[in-house]
């Protein structure tokens, strides 16, 4: 495989992650 | 074609492109789940009422955070199944690329805090502060020094073994203080599911801890090799070969590596990669060529006959077996990249495959040039066409241009590859293994040539 590929997968699973702690801020239950 | 140079028949299924996109794709979709899997957990209990987003967004990057770095020990820990597919160079860049953004991650998790929420930091002071606050900063600092100390080992002039050991306490106790920080703060841990499943993650992390620098080891400790020759080879390269005394070596493929401990124990951290250079068929011993260039290379390189040694392997995919529908090979290589490719053509030679290749060797100067004679005795057998790239060849008339080698002077660039390769080798795969500049530079230059990024294959040498 690609070395270009190592630096992808590794975006994606940085922008999962912000995207898993903004849906996790937005879907806390209101107070 | 007879049966001994069918070259499809040395292709195992699980390196066939498909199967080998398959088990990637498993095994992201698996990290994408671990991910999420805290969020799930905490959300689906009966979470504490939101705050303001920013707050909890700062808490959700940290749980983040956490979550990969926990998957970082997974990927440095040698796991032949997770290497399989990705091959261990590309997983040590994405260990290194998901390192850096898991220090953003938790940068913005504590810098949100900071300038926003001071009250929920408490004072900074280790004396005064909870004890769990104190942890979460200390995880930090050991993360950001992990990466500046791996960033910039050369610059700071850190030892490659002194690296390794800090590297590995300073993942161990930053990644324990960042999980007592966890349930210490306890905002979303407070539920019994989430401190089940915080434990369960703390107790297969310290599984694999285990099991990488404990249990491996001691099994390596228990099937002990035995050097039974040290030869010169010429061209300063020495072949140390290793006998077993224990459990032998088992299936690897041509182009595999494997670490190799000689002189300590297997639990020092003292391993080198070295590709193994006995054929896949024959052993039960195994022959490691070694040009000695680094210290540690020239250590292993005056092994005494009678020293014990310790193997684990066999790694990487830099090997024509994972190329079954290849019509001939191009193989490109730069200085001691070149091992992985001998061992490759001596494999080609001893199934008496007839597929063409040809072999840009690139050097520094004509003395530097290893396998030499290798190359040419292998030459005899297969149809092989080497060409030597010399970027400082000697001035002596006498000594060049060297008769019976075909040589250029130079860098290998898109012009010599243009001149050099013919024009039917565009779909052949094209194995490239050396230093990372030159690596990056001979692709951009296929690429331009018109050769696929599918027909381009690496190993990267000299990662950190």
């Amino acid at each position: 495989m690609r070395p270009i590929l190592a630096r992808i997968f590794a975006a994606l699973m940085i922008l999962l992650a912000l995207g898993l702690a903004i849906g996790f801020a937005l879907l806390l239950p209101a107070a | 074609m007879n049966s001994r140079s069918d070259p499809v028949r040395h292709v195992r299924p699980e390196d066939r492109a498909h199967h080998v996109w398959f088990e990637a794709g498993a095994w992201l979709g698996l990290a994408a789940l671990l991910l999420a899997l805290p969020f799930v957990v905490i959300l689906a209990g009966n979470p504490p009422a939101a705050d303001s987003f920013l707050r909890d967004f700062a808490l959700g990057l940290g749980f983040a955070a956490l979550s990969l770095a926990g998957m970082q020990f997974a990927l440095t820990g040698r796991l032949k199944p997770l290497l399989h597919p990705f091959g261990a160079d590309i997983v040590v860049v994405f260990h290194r690329f998901l390192s850096w953004g898991l220090v953003a991650l938790m940068l913005g998790h504590f810098g949100i805090l900071y300038i926003w929420y001071q009250n929920d930091l408490g004072v900074l002071n280790p004396l005064e502060a909870r004890p769990h606050m104190t942890a979460g900063r200390v995880a930090l600092g050991c993360f950001v020094l992990l990466v500046v100390s791996s960033e910039f080992r050369k610059r700071l002039r850190l030892d490659y073994l002194w690296w390794r050991r800090l590297h590995v306490a300073l993942a161990v106790s930053g990644f324990g203080a960042a999980i007592w920080h966890v349930l210490g703060a306890s905002h979303f841990t407070r539920e019994d599911a989430t401190r089940a499943l915080w434990l369960a993650a703390t107790l297969a992390w310290l599984g694999l801890i285990l099991w990488i620098r404990v249990l491996r080891p001691w099994d390596q400790w228990r099937n002990p090799w035995r050097v039974t020759e040290n030869r010169d080879e010429g061209d300063g390269v020495r072949t140390l070969v290793l006998a077993p005394e224990g459990r032998p070596l088992h299936g690897w493929r041509p182009g595999q590596f494997a670490w190799l401990t000689v002189g300590t124990s297997p639990f020092a951290l003292q391993e080198h990669p070295f590709t193994i250079s006995t054929a896949p068929d024959k052993g039960p011993e195994l022959s490691f060529s070694i040009k000695p260039l680094g210290d540690d290379s020239k250590r292993l390189s005056n092994t005494a006959p009678g020293s014990i040694a310790y193997v684990d392997g066999p790694y990487g995919v830099f090997s024509i077996d994972r190329e079954a529908d290849a019509s001939g090979f191009v193989m490109i290589a730069g200085g001691v990249g070149v091992t992985p490719i001998i061992a490759n053509l001596q494999a080609l030679e001893e199934r008496h495959d007839p597929r063409p290749v040809t072999v840009i060797y690139a050097n520094n100067t004509w003395d530097d040039v290893a396998f030499r004679d290798e190359l040419v005795r292998i030459g005899r057998t297969i149809d092989l066409r080497v060409i030597h790239v010399i970027k400082d060849p000697p001035e002596d008339p006498k000594r060049w241009p060297p008769e019976g080698f075909e040589t250029r002077e130079g860098m290998v660039d898109e012009a010599l590859l243009a001149e050099l390769l013919p024009t039917e080798s565009r779909d052949w795969p094209h194995m490239l293994c050396g230093p990372a500049p030159m690596l990056t530079a001979v692709r951009k230059a296929l690429l331009k040539l018109g050769v696929s990024r599918n027909h381009i294959d690496s190993e990267v040498f000299e990662l950190v």
